[in-house]
């Protein structure tokens, strides 16, 4: 188990070498989880995200087909979609395990690479996964946020990741 | 308690400043494979610890400062109860933890040394929790860098439920484990010169707040010489106030206090470990400000106050103040206007504490 990950850490590194090489992106967002909900908010919030940073081009990578779908609702901006394999994912989970890469890195989980204990808190004062998306993936303080979530994009998101 | 060296070997200091050289350059120049020799060197702690207490015993990982050490000793026993745990043993890089933990001698800890503590987390980092049997106790630690739980910050929660509802997951009603004060002897106050309900104990610096001049402090202290108080400070510095220095292990402090009659302090972790003294007890908190980003960090009294968060009953001998004259360490400017209104505030403030020692 130990060299394993290590194995898969110093892969991740590589994969993430040739990965910026290619797209030079000033943000690059993973999602790793295969909780709907929370590759949702991870999705409705990044165009806000963008709009707040000034971020103008982002790579997304995704191993879930549905969530590369629900990916796709997002138009007008500049975001490339990868798809990569579950190995991949994890192998990048690993990489981010052993460097801070969270200046150029948002990752849509608090589970991967390793467990945060927001997931605790669910339920907890009426804590819901937006609200972690919110303040722990995000790192909004704002709340005003919400009212620039499109109502439409969300039915659009949601019909795609909650799909059979 | 142990101290755990390499592997159990104690470093020669050229082989110690060798390793701590070679460490530096491989963590500046080459971070991943420093990544990696900490996970290896972290496993392999955590595996002589399971070799040594059982596999089956699960390691506790505690750090933070003064006052998250005592609190988790105080509600560790609630996770333990509460997830059946048998067996397991307490680790811990914090540097007041072998003071803390006299107050809590039933419990078995280790006290390892930083870069130990860093290797366990990196460990931790990258193969979880589950495989290594291990419960972080403190897991807002920057070096714990990825999605930083933010969330425990907003303001329906307060400094204890961030342990007993983020920390710790506990469903059921927390009950907090009653640490076991010293008593002191008459040679000890005859020594330390305390005068029985009429001295003062002042504690002036925190490590999360910002500190009041020494002035402020100076001319509390001239004050209530004046009417016959025997002043103490409880720091390091004998020189900057006009009072004795009194330095207290943690475990003699309630009796001290009790002994004392009083206690005036900012907000610190030593308030923690004193919350259970019966003394008048006057705590300074930072005033909440209006454009400061409480996501990273809270210390005003609606967050972390000794009552708000449980720590005392309904005790009517302490004084929870707030101030705008000292801040959070993480909010950079005092929002007070004007000079007129700082003289203001430090006369209603040196008020309070005076008044609330004069009319018990």
């Amino acid at each position: 188990m130990l060299y394993k990950k290590l194995a898969q850490g110093i892969k991740g590194r590589i994969a993430w070498y040739f990965l910026d090489n290619k797209f030079h992106a000033e943000k690059y967002i993973f999602f790793p989880s295969w909780d709907e909900i929370y590759n949702k908010w991870g999705i409705l919030m990044l165009p806000v995200y963008m709009r707040k940073h000034q971020i103008k081009k982002i790579v997304a990578l995704v191993s879930d087909e549905k969530v590369e779908k629900a990916m796709h609702c997002l138009k007008g901006m500049d975001i490339v979609i990868i798809k990569i394999s579950q190995e991949q994912m994890t192998q990048f989970m690993s990489y981010y395990a052993l460097i801070d890469k969270g200046e150029k890195w948002i990752v849509v989980s608090v589970t991967q690479p390793y467990e945060t204990g927001a997931d605790r808190l669910l339920g907890v004062q009426q804590i819901t996964k937006k609200d972690i998306v919110y303040y722990d993936v995000y790192g909004f303080t704002n709340k005003e946020i919400d009212k620039e979530i499109d109502e439409a994009l969300e039915k659009k998101v949601e019909r795609y990741l909650l799909a059979g | 308690m142990k101290d755990i060296y390499w592997l159990g070997k104690k470093d020669t200091w050229i082989i110690a400043i060798s390793k701590k050289f070679l460490r530096t350059v491989i963590r500046r120049k080459v971070p991943l494979l420093d990544s990696c020799i900490k996970v290896i060197v972290g496993e392999r702690l955590i595996s002589k610890f399971h070799k040594k207490y059982g596999k089956n015993t699960q390691l506790l990982f505690m750090r933070g400062a003064t006052g998250d050490v005592y609190i988790q000793f105080m509600i560790i026993n609630n996770w333990i109860r509460e997830n059946k745990i048998n067996s397991y043993i307490i680790v811990s890089d914090a540097l007041s933890m072998p003071d803390v933990a006299e107050l809590f001698p039933e419990v078995e800890k280790v006290a390892i040394r930083g870069y130990f503590g860093e290797c366990i987390e990196k460990a931790f980092m990258l193969l979880g929790e589950e495989y290594l049997k291990l419960k972080v106790l403190f897991p807002w630690t920057y070096s714990l860098y990825f999605n930083r739980c933010r969330v425990r910050m907003i303001e329906r929660f307060n400094f204890m439920d961030t342990y007993r509802w983020y920390v710790l997951g506990i469903k059921d009603e927390l009950h907090f484990e009653m640490p076991h004060f010293k008593e002191i002897e008459s040679h000890e106050i005859k020594k330390l010169g305390l005068i029985k309900n009429k001295s003062v104990i002042i504690a002036p610096e925190a490590n999360s707040v910002t500190q009041l001049s020494v002035a402020f402090w100076n001319n509390i202290i001239d004050q209530l010489k004046k009417l016959g108080f025997r002043v103490l400070v409880n720091c390091n510095n004998t020189k900057k106030y006009h009072a004795e220095t009194l330095f207290f292990k943690y475990s003699k402090g309630v009796p001290i206090l009790e002994y004392a009659g009083y206690f005036v302090g900012i907000r610190s972790g030593l308030c923690d470990i004193l919350s259970t003294a019966q003394c008048r007890k006057i705590i300074v908190y930072p005033k909440k400000a209006v454009n400061v980003n409480y996501s990273e960090h809270r210390s005003e009294i609606e967050f972390c106050g000794l009552r708000v968060m449980g720590l005392v009953g309904e005790d009517n001998n302490l004084i929870e103040v707030e101030t705008p004259l000292v801040r959070n360490i993480t909010q950079k400017e005092c929002e007070m206007k004007g000079e007129q209104q700082y003289k203001d505030e430090i006369n209603r403030l040196q008020n309070i504490i005076i008044n609330n020692i004069l009319y018990k």
